[in-house]
């Protein structure tokens, strides 16, 4: 029987999870605490579990089983948002197969009222957060790890542990963006406000080149092949496929939210927790 | 627009909007009828009559009404005196003023909990800095900011 506090019209949320072949066992302990929460108190409705593995350990990034890979392209998060759009679901709940969300996240995240927002997990080596802000150099992004405990604050990345997403937050991605071929064939989402083009003409002889420090390279404007999906998340330039995303949701005017406190586990040869992060921060300060 | 002012408040009203300014006793203020509100003397409300205080405000606001909460940093004032740098700023900031004395200090995520369990909904939580005149002396300090709703 449903919690009475549980409103009688609930957003259908679907759950994200690219994966591996295997995950540790406390996973799946904390996953069916979260969606058995979700189920019993929360706010909103679980819809589909869309789970897209992989076969090898390839940072769980592209599906090598059953899909083609494609360069530079997370396949496995690519198959899943298609699905997702395909669906009748308001929101899209992203988990990796390494991240343990807390009770009630999901609802927690809802409750913030932002379209595009994470929970807080930190990274395996360094224990930084993984939110992260531009560098001040311009050059890619920066761990904020300046951050009060219990802040609820607008971030340039996040990752894809522990995300709410919208559905408008992708349709709008689609609507202001064009797509476009590079020479080798990879697709490329240009937001539409950077299109200067009228009717361009390219030579086919044409090679890049870089001018005043500018890099010049011939894009085709295309449509998707049958075969192929929105390329929402692409490893890109260093980056990760998740902060690829951001930054397109960034080209239409929606940055991501963190509210750390939504605290994740995350789960590698052990548990990596807040508590590391804190430690490593205390001690860089000379208080403990 | 209806806004409630709670605290010593510096605000600049727009054409339209009717400034209704009270300390910490709200009980007069009508159900459902107050659009925004900003509160900065949370820490003179009474532990006792904290959890009162904030339902009384959350009555007063319309549906997706909003308050604005600023408090001083507990966790900066309590770093400050961890590290023997217990100045009149950090003073301030843990017990308030003779005129104003605080009775509660709030780190942000005993803020969160107190204002989400009563039934507010976190829309923003962040630290800021505000400046603070007594005369020429001017004084920067930490705060957090927190922005709920009504639902």
């Amino acid at each position: 029987m449903a919690h009475k506090s549980r409103p009688a019209k609930r957003p259908i949320v679907d759950i994200g999870i690219p994966c591996l072949a295997y995950q540790a066992q406390g996973w799946w302990t904390s996953l069916s605490g979260l969606l058995l929460s979700e189920e019993r108190y929360g706010k909103i409705k679980i819809g589909t579990i869309r789970a897209s593995s992989s076969a090898i350990p390839d940072m769980n990034k592209n599906a090598t089983v059953g899909g083609k890979r494609f360069s530079d392209v997370d396949e496995n998060r690519r198959t899943i948002s298609k699905n997702f759009l395909d669906s009748n679901a308001d929101y899209i709940f992203w988990i990796d197969d390494d991240t343990a969300p807390p009770q009630l996240a999901i609802t927690k995240l809802y409750n913030s009222g932002h379209d595009f927002i994470a929970g807080l997990y930190f990274a395996n080596s360094t224990y930084y957060p993984v939110m992260f802000k531009r560098a001040d150099n311009s050059f890619g992004y920066v761990s904020i790890v300046n951050y009060t405990q219990g802040e609820l604050i607008e971030v340039d990345g996040i990752g894809m542990g522990c995300t709410l997403i919208h559905r408008s937050v992708y349709e709008k991605i689609l609507d202001g963006h064009n797509l476009y071929r590079n020479r080798v064939g990879a697709l490329i989402p240009i937001p539409k406000s950077a299109v200067l083009d009228k009717e361009p003409v390219i030579p086919k002889d044409f090679m890049p080149y870089i001018q005043n420090g500018i890099y010049q390279e011939p894009y085709w404007k295309t449509e998707l092949k049958p075969e192929e999906n929105f390329p929402f998340y692409m490893f890109h330039g260093g980056r990760g496929e998740d902060v690829h995303f951001c930054e397109l949701a960034a080209n239409v005017g929606i940055k991501p939210w963190v509210d750390t406190s939504v605290l994740c586990e995350h789960y590698k040869i052990r548990s990596i927790k807040e508590s590391d992060f804190i430690d490593k921060r205390l001690k860089s300060e000379g208080l403990l | 627009m209806k806004i409630l002012l709670l605290g010593d408040i510096n605000y600049d009203p727009q054409p339209g909007d009717d400034i209704i300014r009270r300390g910490t006793d709200i009980h007069d203020i009508e159900d459902n009828s107050i659009n925004m509100a900003i509160c900065t003397n949370l820490p003179e409300v009474n532990r006792s009559e904290i959890m009162s205080f904030l339902a009384g405000l959350y009555d007063a606001l319309v549906p997706e009404g909003q308050v604005a909460f600023q408090v001083p940093s507990a966790e900066f004032a309590a770093k400050l005196v961890y590290t023997n740098q217990f100045n009149s700023p950090a003073m301030f900031m843990l017990y308030g003023s003779s005129k104003r004395p605080f009775r509660v200090c709030y780190t942000m995520a005993a803020l969160r909990a107190i204002i989400e369990s009563s039934k507010f909904q976190t829309i923003e939580a962040k630290d800021d800095v505000v400046t603070l005149s007594s005369g020429n002396e001017k004084i920067e300090m930490p705060v957090h900011t927190l922005v709920v709703r009504k639902v």
